[in-house]
């Protein structure tokens, strides 16, 4: 594990000096450009599964996980900028409530999707799918 | 022959998934690879409205920026939100046919441990949820935090078996969930007959207000967690199901 | 340097529990995974400055979407048996 986190890190501090070395500055590693590079990392995984997963709570849980990209996203720039008040609250509120949407929007597909199966006997869109 | 068919076909519908499996993860990398671009392309600075936010909290009537944003200033989003939060339960009661929910599945046997963990766990998660709802006013916590511990609190009475919601009747299921939107709802009226803008709170009476917006809130918030977790449709309606099983035991 | 490496490993952790939860085969593993997520998530966020946000991730993420989540695969399962539920991600 602590190899990988090694890993992680040096990809982390390769980008961050490629980056570097197109701007000024030097680059430094700080936190929250990791979340913010985890938030696309998260993103696109949860986008693959959306694309890749035929079954329908494969689907919640990747559309949540894409959710939980954007959050991160949103919430690392906003402790990017904080100032001497403390990180943006306007983010922190966005989120705060998109979470919680998030959680009734995944409760109305699962409530769908226990429908759909209710009805074909098939837990995705596709009728036949399964058959293989 | 038909079952060469059938191998055929179970065949090419491997490889057509194989080949969406390859686009869909060069395109996935592809975006990831943009994504970051643009991540270190971001512009350097203060993007946000920390200092704004910041500056103005001493009229909000309340000293958490975080409430402040969600019941003051945009409050009409917190607004709207909670008619988001009411269209998935009424989607889902669409969905059951009906408020009422006396006919969700029969809870599961009752299990003395699971007995004694709701009895202890219930009255601190109730108190939990108090306890933040009055934080929200000068630290992290608030309507939506103390909604959510609610919920879960109801989720848990569900799971043990003990009668709580499905028990009150639906019009009064009706009144808690509707409650939180219809206190914004005569916040923003009220404040239009007051001659002000909608949802523009005055600064000496905002601190009482937000709260009693909050309180309704939180009850609104924390019925819906709940009955989102009751209300989950599927075995009310056995038959259908049976016939189907058989139906497609016969097809296999 | 110790909370680097901390915001490292958390990010680390957070990237391959999200690829484990999208591409694992069984179905009630891939939901656990994701509780775990959630839960992961919460901390990322007290990380970030944003404990409103940790306290709404941890009762939703760990809480009611893992009963969502576990109550829709139980429902799977009392309808089908575990069979389909293994043989549902053939085509993923």
């Amino acid at each position: 594990m602590t190899l990988l986190s090694c890993g992680y890190m040096s990809v982390c501090f390769g980008v961050a000096s490629a980056a570097g070395a197109a701007t000024p500055e030097t680059p430094v590693l700080t936190s929250h450009l990791v979340y913010m590079l985890t938030a696309c990392l998260l993103f696109c995984i949860g986008l693959f599964g959306l694309i890749t997963r035929g079954h329908l709570m494969r689907n919640v849980m990747s559309l949540n996980v894409m959710g939980g990209g954007v959050f991160l996203f949103l919430v690392a720039v906003a402790r990017r900028d904080a100032g001497e008040s403390g990180p943006d609250p306007v983010p922190h509120a966005m989120t705060l409530t998109g979470i919680v949407v998030a959680l009734a929007a995944s409760a109305f597909a699962l409530a769908l999707a226990r429908r759909i199966h209710s009805i074909t006997g098939e837990m995705r869109l596709e009728p036949g799918d399964d058959n293989s | 022959m038909t079952r060469h068919d059938a191998t055929l076909r179970r065949r090419r519908r491997r490889a057509l998934l194989r080949v969406r499996i390859v686009v869909a993860g060069a395109g996935a990398l592809a975006l990831a690879l943009l994504l970051v671009a643009a991540v270190l392309e971001l512009p350097e600075g203060p993007l946000g409205l920390a200092e704004e936010a910041a500056a103005q909290l001493a009229h909000t009537g309340v000293d958490h920026a975080v409430t402040a944003v969600l019941l003051n200033y945009r409050s009409y989003d917190t607004w709207l939100e909670v008619g988001v939060l009411l269209l998935a339960v009424m989607a889902i009661f669409a969905l059951r046919g009906g408020a009422h929910l006396e006919n969700v599945r029969p809870a599961p046997r009752r299990d003395p441990l699971l007995t004694w963990l709701t009895r202890l766990l219930i009255p601190m998660l109730t108190l939990t949820a108090g306890y933040l709802l009055w934080l929200g006013k000068f630290a992290p916590g608030g309507a939506f935090q103390a909604g959510v511990v609610l919920g879960a609190a109801g989720a848990m009475l569900r799971l043990s078996g003990t009668p709580s919601l499905d028990r009150i009747g639906d019009v009064a299921i009706r009144i808690l969930l509707a409650v939180g939107f219809l206190a914004f709802l005569v916040a923003a009226v009220a404040t239009r007959l007051a001659g002000l803008d909608m949802l523009e709170l005055p600064p000496g009476r905002a601190g009482d207000i937000i709260l009693m917006v909050e309180t309704l809130a939180t009850i609104s918030i924390a019925t819906t967690c709940a009955v989102l977790v009751m209300a989950m449709p599927g075995a009310e309606s056995p038959p259908a199901i049976a016939a189907k099983d058989v139906r497609k035991e016969a097809r296999t | 340097m110790t909370a680097l490496l901390f915001d490292v490993l958390l990010a680390l952790m957070l990237t391959v529990l999200a690829w484990r939860v999208v591409t694992t085969r069984e179905l009630l593993q891939s939901v656990v995974l994701f509780i775990a997520y959630g839960l992961l998530m919460a901390i990322a966020w007290t990380r970030l400055d944003a404990p409103d946000i940790a306290l709404a991730e941890a009762a939703i993420g760990a809480g009611l979407m893992g009963v969502l989540l576990l109550d829709t695969a139980g429902e799977l399962r009392r309808r089908h048996g575990w069979r389909s539920e293994g043989g549902d991600d053939d085509t993923a």
